[in-house]
């Protein structure tokens, strides 16, 4: 707490301010002594994780699955950057860090959840979010900086597993997807009818091959090695 | 419910002297995250004694600290001055807790709050003293007093409860007065 700020202070109120300043101290302190602040800041950082999250199968139930597949990668992936913060900007893994972590550990999971490829990985993130949990009551800072290497590995797994779902968005519209580079199209098959986000299509069609029967396929940077593009 | 209404309408906060409070501005939602907790760890304790210095009981001052807090993380990004901007809500949501909504946040404020004998005993007995005279007095003294007491000074109190800034020092010197004169007739400390 500040010290209290009366620019006028009255000599026969020195005293008690004094004792004021002194019982609010005291009250402060007292309520340090009562109750843990762990219950009550994740409930908060869980809660507004679940109402700004959307869940993505409820947000994208009458989508194509080409377009709820792209876009589970894109969110994988800043999932596995947002938990890479810590380690690429040297934050301190205190205390405080860890709520945070339990809240990204809750939407990598949610990102994996509904995804029968990714259950295996869910699973893994259920057991992850205790243990942060667990932190959260005796931190340790070799336990969070464990927990967080955990949480990184598994999100990039995450991302990993959903690169390796095939996706066919032939015909599918994708322009509603927001799409700034390739990196999440990898292996994506598609053919002319297919619509792409604004301003990325002549990216697409210059990292594709043609794969037959009017179909094209991703390859960011290897398209050029076999020198056959998608002509479309 | 109307936005408008359920928020307090801040001046720009005045510049805080001692300690200043750092501007937030997280780019990323972990360091949104990890800005907030801090926060909400450093901050926690002084904000339910700021509530219960309103006259809030225990109980009561926990729930409105905790629904503030969940308001203010998520509008993070918008709250310049978190600490000045919590100490504002939580006293209007004090006040609309316990009695009709009006417009001045200082006509707010309950007359005869409740402090339960339970919880008053677990702050000692000075403590209980203090809490249980200061729920005694007019809701405006027990706003300065709350706001004095967490650091702010008179002028930054006016500017905040839209008042002048002679009211606010007559407030905080009637309340003190009383103060002194209710602990010194229950005996226990010096006049």
């Amino acid at each position: 707490m500040n010290d209290p700020k009366d620019d006028d202070l009255p000599p026969e109120h020195v005293e008690i301010d004094a004792y004021l300043r002194d019982s609010r101290r005291k009250l402060t302190e007292r309520l340090a002594d009562e109750r843990s602040l762990d219950g009550g800041l994740t409930a908060i950082l869980h809660s507004d994780s679940s109402a700004s999250e959307q869940n993505p199968v409820r947000e994208w139930a009458d989508q194509p699955i080409a377009v709820m597949l792209i876009s589970l990668r894109i969110r994988a992936r800043a999932s596995a950057r947002d938990l890479d913060l810590p380690h690429s900007r040297g934050l301190d893994l205190t205390l405080d860090f860890t709520p945070a972590l339990v809240s990204a550990l809750a939407r990598a999971r949610d990102i994996a959840l509904d995804l029968d490829r990714a259950r295996d990985i869910a699973h893994d993130l259920d057991r992850a979010r205790p243990r942060a949990y667990d932190l959260t009551v005796s931190p340790r800072a070799s336990d969070l900086a464990s927990a967080l290497a955990s949480a990184r590995e598994l999100a990039s797994d995450i991302a990993h597993d959903l690169d390796q779902v095939p996706v066919d968005a032939s015909g599918v519209d994708l322009s509603s997807i927001d799409l700034r580079d390739l990196d999440a199209l990898q292996g994506v098959t598609w053919t002319i009818q297919t619509r792409w986000p604004a301003g990325i299509a002549g990216k697409v069609r210059a990292n594709s091959v043609p794969i037959g029967e009017g179909r094209y396929e991703v390859r960011p940077g290897g398209a050029t090695k076999h020198s056959s593009t998608a002509r479309v | 419910m109307d936005e408008a209404a359920n928020s307090p309408q801040l001046k720009p906060a005045p510049p805080e002297r001692g300690r200043p409070e750092q501007t937030v501005r997280p780019d990323s939602e972990l360091d949104r995250s990890v800005a907030f907790a801090a926060f909400y760890r450093n901050g926690w304790h002084d904000l339910v004694a700021f509530v219960m210095w309103l006259g809030a009981n225990l109980q009561d001052a926990q729930n409105i600290a905790q629904e503030t807090m969940t308001r203010a993380y998520s509008r993070w990004e918008t709250i310049d001055h978190p600490k000045t901007w919590i100490r504002t809500v939580v006293s209007h949501e004090y006040g609309r807790s316990a009695f009709a909504v009006h417009d001045d946040p200082v006509d707010e404020l309950p007359e005869m709050p409740d402090h339960g004998s339970d919880e008053v005993a677990l702050f000692g007995q000075e403590q209980a003293r203090v809490l249980d005279i200061l729920p005694q007095l007019p809701p405006r003294q027990r706003q300065v007093m709350a706001w004095t007491y967490d650091g702010y000074a008179p002028a930054e109190i006016a500017e905040l409860l839209h008042v002048e800034p002679n009211a606010v020092r007559v407030s905080l010197y009637e309340a003190r007065q009383k103060l002194k004169e209710r602990l010194a007739e229950e005996g226990g400390r010096p006049t």
